[in-house]
This record gives structure tokens, C-alpha cells and sequence, in this order.
């Protein structure tokens, strides 16, 4: 059954791979689960699920430019904590998404566009981190968030014209 | 700018936004101290990332605490029902029958069994799997089986009685009819890869609920199913 992503990390290369990972990221991770959750038992099954899903995500990690690696793992760790958050409803379910395009018509360059999408609400975020950088399915991300599909869809919608409609706009790409 | 374009360019900002988060997010008096279970896993996670990703899952002990939560509550439910349901008037006709709602299967029990639930246990296990815990009601018995590389296999049966079911919540599992023994069973294929595949079929001679959790393919779900033995009475 999960012979198809555990294709990968066969190898004896693979396995040191992902020692290195290991050993370079679980510090970070730690930290990262322990600030969002609070809570050392919930901040240890977050960082065994963000394994399990670098692990998944393997063929990702040589993919991926260096300098950007932590921050990938980072986007796991934090919707793994996200999705125990939500599992145990200490986080709103309310969110609003009406401010976000009138605080995008102020963007003008790309850090402040950067700015704009570090302030999205938190499953918007998520759902877009889930689809843009682990290539999760919307069934999936929809099971892991806790949301119906189509809200799901929705978010990734809205995030991709923000983007769009803001660059268009200004005519900038990086 | 394509579709393409935008979607490279949401990944590049994306990572940034992280970035940005990190820059801004020390806070020195959260300590992650790792607890004896946590250690082992990673020592495990370390030797062998495969196996213990594939073998990552939610703890046999709390699926079947959540097991007995679950049948609890519906008998505590359905006996407050049960004048309402008219259940004696069904049981004459049919021991059990499946709800499908649109988020759980419920199977809902009628009619009285009698005697003690017996003992049964899987005789077909894969090499290495020793039985770890066995927790008995006298309405429902739950067996964890594992192995040395924490692979576990979770076994549970319950008696069909009046006021009693057992809910299944597929969450988007595959849900599929198979043929166990000489009776019907039902499939559960889980989407999330980990969570374990689940098999259930009733004996309607002997008025049993059995129920296997295992992370197996289809054939050997069923192979397992089909090893199950009622232990002799001592």
C-alpha cells in the first residue's frame, strides 16, 4: 500500500540522505512543533508525522535548492501542527478572507507581495502551502484540514488569482 | 504571465512567506524534550525509515480505546431508543442490519444472544507477531498482535446484543464487498496510507461481530480472516 511512495530511500544513498536530513532539521523541527503546539506530546507526534511525510515526499528533497529545503520542511512541520490544532479544536474555525484583497491592492513589490501572503488566514495558507509544495491532492488536503473539497478548492482558487491578479497588476515576477 | 508561470512564482512565495515567519518567531522558552517514546521512535525512524514510516500510525491501544468508546455509546444511545424503535418486532426477522450514513457505517444489533462471548484468536499471523494485549468485556474482546518492528495487528469481536453496534467511519476509505469463509465480509482500503486496512464480517451462527485491522493487502486480510480459531473452553 505504500510501495508507491516508499519507492524511493531504498538505496543505501537515499538512507544517508535522509540521516543528513535528520541530523541537520530535527532541531528545527522540534522547535518549530513545540512553538505552534505547546504541548510536548502533540509537539512529538507533529514531528513524527512531518517525517513520515519527508519521507513520502523524499524525491522532493533533491528537488528542492538547498537554501530552500528548511523552509519546505518548515511548511510541513507547521500544517502537521496545524492539522493536531485542528483535530483538537483550539483553533477558530472563522476566518476572513474579505480584508485580503482590499490589503492587496497596496502591494507594490515583491516583499511586500510576500508580506500580504504571510498574513493570509491560516488554512488559506495551508491549503496552498499543501498544494504548491508537497503536491497534496484537494481529497487529501481536504481530509488533513478537516474541510469539504470544494472549500478547499476555494482557497487554493482565491490564493492563485491574488497572486495572479496582483502580478498582472504590477507587472513584477521574481 | 501562463498558469505555469503562477504556479512557480506562488511556490517561490510560499517558501518566502516561511521565511519570513522563521525570521520572526523566536521564542526561547518553548524547550522540545524529547520523552522516551519519542526517542525510540526516531532511533527506530533512523535504523529503518521505511519500515517505521509504514509502520507510523496511530497506536492499536488507542484505536481499540476508541473501539469500545464508540460501542458504549451507541449501546447507552440505543437503549434510550429502544421504545421508539420497536426493535423486538425487527429482531424476529433479521439479527443485524448496516446503516450507511453519510459519514459512518453503523452496524446495529437486535434480539438477545446467549452465553458467554467465547475466545478466539488468529491463527494465520505473519512470522514474528506474538500477541501483546488482550482486553475482554464480556461483550467484546480486543487482541493486539505485533512484532519487534512495531508492526501491529489488531483483532476484535464483539457479541451481537440487543442495544449494541459498531460504527465504522470510512473517512474516505474504498469500501468494498469481499467474500470471507462462506459469508460476506466488508472492505475498508484507507486513502490516508496510514491508517490500516480494516475487514469485517459477521458469523451469524454464532452472533459475532470479528473485525481485523491490519496494514495487509486484500488476499491476506482475508487469509487472516479466515485463520481465525475459537479458542476451547478450559
Amino acid at each position: 500500500m505504500l510501495s508507491l511512495f516508499l519507492a524511493l530511500l531504498e538505496s543505501e544513498a537515499d538512507r544517508k540522505q535522509f540521516i543528513e536530513i535528520y541530523e541537520q532539521y530535527h532541531g528545527l523541527i522540534e522547535k518549530t512543533a513545540i512553538r505552534i503546539l505547546k504541548n510536548q506530546q502533540d509537539a512529538e507526534d507533529a514531528v513524527q508525522n512531518t517525517f513520515v511525510q519527508i519521507i513520502r515526499h523524499f524525491e522532493k528533497t533533491f528537488e528542492i535548492d538547498c537554501k530552500n529545503l528548511p523552509f519546505w520542511i518548515i511548511s510541513i512541520v507547521k500544517n502537521e501542527s496545524l492539522i493536531i490544532l485542528r483535530k483538537k479544536e483550539r483553533v477558530a474555525a472563522l476566518e476572513v478572507w474579505d480584508n485580503i484583497p482590499v490589503d492587496a491592492e497596496s502591494v507594490s513589490d515583491y516583499n511586500e507581495l510576500v508580506q500580504l501572503f504571510s498574513k493570509l488566514p491560516e488554512t488559506y495558507r495551508a491549503a496552498l502551502e499543501m498544494r504548491f509544495l508537497l503536491d497534496y491532492s484537494g481529497k487529501e488536503i481536504a481530509q488533513k484540514l478537516g474541510l469539504s473539497e470544494s472549500a478547499v478548492n476555494t482557497r487554493i482558487s482565491r490564493g492563485r488569482t491574488l497572486l495572479k491578479e496582483i502580478v498582472e497588476r504590477e507587472g513584477f515576477s521574481k | 504571465m501562463t498558469d505555469a508561470e503562477i504556479d512557480r512564482l506562488m511556490y517561490k512565495v510560499l517558501i518566502d512567506a516561511i521565511a519570513l515567519d522563521t525570521e520572526n518567531s523566536d521564542s526561547p522558552e518553548d524547550t522540545f524534550q524529547p520523552s522516551r517514546r519519542h526517542s525510540e521512535q526516531m532511533r527506530l525512524m533512523l535504523k529503518n525509515p521505511l519500515r517505521w514510516a509504514k509502520n507510523r500510525k496511530r497506536t492499536p491501544w488507542q484505536k481499540a480505546g476508541r473501539l469500545v468508546a464508540v460501542i458504549l455509546l451507541f449501546i447507552s444511545l440505543s437503549f434510550g431508543l429502544v421504545m421508539l424503535f420497536s426493535a423486538p418486532a425487527r429482531a424476529a426477522v433479521e439479527r443485524w442490519i448496516v446503516e450507511w450514513w453519510q459519514t459512518h457505517i453503523v452496524y446495529r444489533y437486535y434480539g438477545e444472544s446467549e452465553g458467554a462471548l467465547p475466545r478466539y484468536e488468529l491463527t494465520g499471523l505473519p512470522e514474528e507477531f506474538t500477541e501483546l494485549e488482550r482486553m475482554e468485556t464480556p461483550t467484546f474482546t480486543a487482541i493486539t498482535y505485533g512484532n519487534n518492528d512495531s508492526e501491529r495487528i489488531s483483532f476484535s469481536y464483539t457479541v451481537m446484543t440487543q442495544g449494541g453496534a459498531t460504527v465504522f467511519v470510512p473517512n474516505g476509505d474504498s469500501v468494498s464487498e469481499v467474500t470471507v469463509g462462506k459469508g460476506q465480509g466488508r472492505l475498508f482500503i484507507p486513502q490516508d496510507p496510514e491508517s490500516l486496512t480494516k475487514l469485517t464480517w459477521v458469523d451469524d451462527e454464532a452472533d459475532i461481530q470479528f473485525t481485523i485491522a491490519a496494514d495487509l493487502d486484500e488476499p491476506d486480510m482475508v487469509r487472516l480472516a479466515e485463520g481465525i480459531r475459537r479458542e476451547k473452553r478450559k
